[in-house]
């Protein structure tokens, strides 16, 4: 019981402290319900006594009521004429007859009985989906329901497993009344319906070569990668030197990396499905989640689950399987679904119908398993620059920070100092404003082993002004102009600055930076690529 | 568009008032059996949808609470079996029992809340900011201990020590 208060315990404490508080779903939920009226109104109404139904229910009760009446006239008498002895009866005692079920149901009533006086239904151990819930009650009143079009079944989610029920006891088959038909003209005769010609299968068209999209650069330990080439297909291992390839299911039980040739990557842990081309990349998400880190790249992404779609571009996505649905959050720059926007830092449920409970997540978007194992993996530092302490030059407002000036725009000090590695590289989003001719990066060092303070910068001209674009550089590009000395491995960065080209009326922005350390399979993988 | 037939009507406004009744308790519940916030949210809904479809008759608030709760389950450990986890009913008979025990109904829950809110008032200085730190910021051990100069497993003990506290102030309360 300790273990259930302190689980309330934690769960009061979010609602009360955190704001995690039960959202008012009403509003959702009866949408949904009548979004899934118009196929259930049609069958209910052959359920229900409504009005229209009246006369047909009247007729097929006289009915059944005859056939009972009849029943129960046998019935007495076979009572008055007993039968010959049946083996195993007793001798000169008279044979009671029992009506069988299926005279007990024809006697049955029959008008259907309304919603109010249904027996109280008791909660079920595992309830099934319930439009595969079979009403056990004996419904011989319903009239065959003539010929239609199959209305449209609620979606089902494919990979959740229906748990067990138990099956009511059968019921034994009820002769229906004949029903009267539908009323027709008696005069003209309905030509008999042409049998629908079976479709032909359309020409079979080329199937699309599949198109190389990029590379597994990093597979966690364990991680099981598998892929199979179609839904049929048999689930394969990876090959360390394969490509993905467009038409490709893949699927992990721990993160793996995917880095297309011009630098994006997603990473996934679960099971996906992959199209596209060199200009485009679909996503479909069957299990668990893919985070997509695709800054800078000209490529349109998207990433779905059954109607749920989102496209974007040029960001940071987190994108999780939510039931049905999926539940996106932003983790830097921002995707929209038709007007809705949604910024770095929030998240929302997503479905066919658009954005829903979009939520501000601040720095915790970032505790998610996926992303946060990746951040450690291909990240030795990670600013989002929220946090203004640090910051000496420039101003912090709603995790960007922004300056200007002539010798300096903008410098925090790292929240530790942290020792250059071969194959580091700083990644930064960053947005000039007004006239530049674009800004210089640079680290300033502690005193290290030499005694003596440096600063190592490299020139950008890249950085055009009026738009977010996300740099990166690698490490080995800095160098201290003083002395005309290329920064090394071993030097302790401490400072962060970036400086503005146009000393004037220029000012910058910056969204986040990072230092991270590519691995050296990537680079195996960019030899590869290139050969 | 056509008319909604008048029984649809008195079926609908019921069961929007059933929503409007059981919706923090189901969505509650779902927390506690180990859901996130966006489950949560998710599987409420499939659950009163659920329960619209199964044309299920409303009897009394207790029974409704029962069987959305058995449905809110059902959603949940479908969702927890298309991970791949084996789990069945028994597993969650423990969670099930405390909930009917100690949240079962909303009031329940307020009061509970009331509670907390009063102890709380007597954690103080450390351990009050390692209560905030993580339940209203939402930060990790490895932050908390970042900022408080500790080590995420003695974040973890304090936190630990704290809710300890916490419950033997609730349960002398109430």
């Amino acid at each position: 019981m300790a273990g259930g208060i302190d689980r309330l315990i934690h769960l009061l404490l979010r609602e009360r402290l955190g704001g995690n508080q039960p959202p008012d779903l009403s509003r959702g939920i009866m949408d949904a319900i009548d979004a899934s009226r118009g196929p259930r109104e049609h069958e209910t109404a052959a359920v229900q006594p409504l009005p229209v139904f009246r006369p047909w229910m009247a007729i097929a009760a006289s009915i059944a009521l005859v056939a009972a009446i009849g029943l129960a006239v046998s019935a007495w008498l076979l009572s008055d004429n007993p039968p010959p002895q049946q083996p195993g009866g007793q001798a000169g005692k008279p044979v009671q007859v029992i009506p069988s079920e299926q005279e007990r149901a024809n006697q049955a009533p029959l008008p259907p009985k309304p919603e109010q006086t249904q027996p109280p239904r008791e909660p079920e151990p595992e309830p099934r989906v319930p439009d595969q819930v079979k009403q056990p009650t004996p419904q011989p009143e319903q009239p065959p329901e003539p010929p239609k079009p199959e209305p449209p079944k609620p979606e089902k989610d494919p990979v959740v497993e229906e748990p067990l029920k138990p099956q009511p006891e059968p019921q034994p088959e009820q002769p229906k009344p004949e029903q009267p038909k539908p009323e027709k003209d008696p005069v003209v005769e309905q030509p008999p319906k042409p049998e629908p010609e079976p479709e032909r299968p359309p020409t079979e068209a080329e199937p699309p070569k599949p198109v190389r999209l990029g590379s597994v650069i990093y597979a966690e330990d364990k991680a099981r990668l598998e892929f199979r080439n179609s839904p049929d297909a048999k689930w394969q291992d990876w090959a360390a030197d394969s490509f993905v390839l467009s038409g490709m299911e893949l699927r992990a039980r721990k993160p793996v990396a995917v880095e297309l040739p011009d630098g994006a990557r997603f990473y996934f842990d679960g099971e996906i499905a992959l199209s596209g081309d060199d200009k485009s990349l679909d996503v479909t998400i069957e299990d668990e989640s893919v985070y997509f880190d695709v800054y800078g790249s000209a490529r349109q992404f998207s990433v779905r689950r059954n109607d749920a779609v989102l496209g974007f571009r040029d960001a940071e996505v987190l994108a999780e399987k939510a039931g049905l649905r999926l539940q996106i959050t932003c983790l830097g720059g921002e995707v929209s679904v038709g007007d809705e926007i949604l910024k770095g830092g929030w998240s929302a449920s997503l479905s066919e119908k658009g954005f829903s409970r979009a939520k501000f997540q601040g720095a915790g978007a970032r505790a998610n398993p996926l992303v946060q194992r990746m951040d450690t993996t291909f990240t030795l530092l990670r600013e989002e620059l929220i946090d203004a302490a640090r910051v000496y030059h420039g101003e912090v407002k709603e995790g960007v920070a922004s300056g200007s000036g002539k010798e300096l725009a903008f410098g925090i000090e790292l929240a530790k100092d942290i020792a250059v590695v071969e194959r580091m590289y700083v990644r930064l989003r960053v947005r000039i404003n007004g006239d530049s001719g674009g800004l210089s990066i640079g680290f300033g060092s502690g005193s290290g082993e030499e005694g003596k303070r440096r600063y190592f910068q490299s020139h950008h001209e890249e950085v055009k002004a009026g738009e977010w674009v996300v740099l990166r550089v690698p490490l080995k590009r800095l160098m201290d102009d003083g002395d005309k000395k290329k920064i090394w491995p071993g030097v302790m960065l401490h400072k962060f600055q970036v400086v503005l080209w146009d000393k004037t009326d220029a000012s910058v922005e910056v969204d986040w930076f990072e230092l991270g350390i590519e691995p050296d399979w990537a680079e195996q993988g960019e030899k590869k690529e290139n050969k | 568009m056509g008319l909604m037939p008048v029984a649809s009507i008195d079926r609908r406004t019921t069961f929007e008032r059933i929503i409007h009744a059981h919706q923090r308790g189901v969505w509650r519940y779902l927390r506690f059996m180990g859901c996130s916030t966006a489950e949560a949210d998710d599987l409420t809904q499939e659950t009163f949808l659920a329960a619209w479809k199964s044309d299920f008759v409303e009897i009394n608030e207790t029974a409704t609470a029962g069987y959305l709760r058995t449905v809110a389950r059902s959603r949940f450990l479908m969702m927890v079996r298309a991970r791949g986890r084996r789990v069945t009913e028994t597993d969650f008979a423990e969670v099930e029992a405390d909930w009917v025990q100690l949240a079962g109904q909303d009031e329940s829950w307020d009061e509970r809340g009331a509670a907390l809110d009063d102890c709380l008032q007597q954690v103080q200085g450390k351990a009050r900011e390692v209560i905030d730190l993580n339940y209203r910021e939402g930060l990790r051990y490895a932050e908390i201990g970042d900022r408080l100069g500790m080590k995420p497993e003695g974040v973890r003990t304090l936190l630990k020590r704290v809710i300890g506290k916490l419950r033997e102030c609730m349960e002398r309360k109430l």
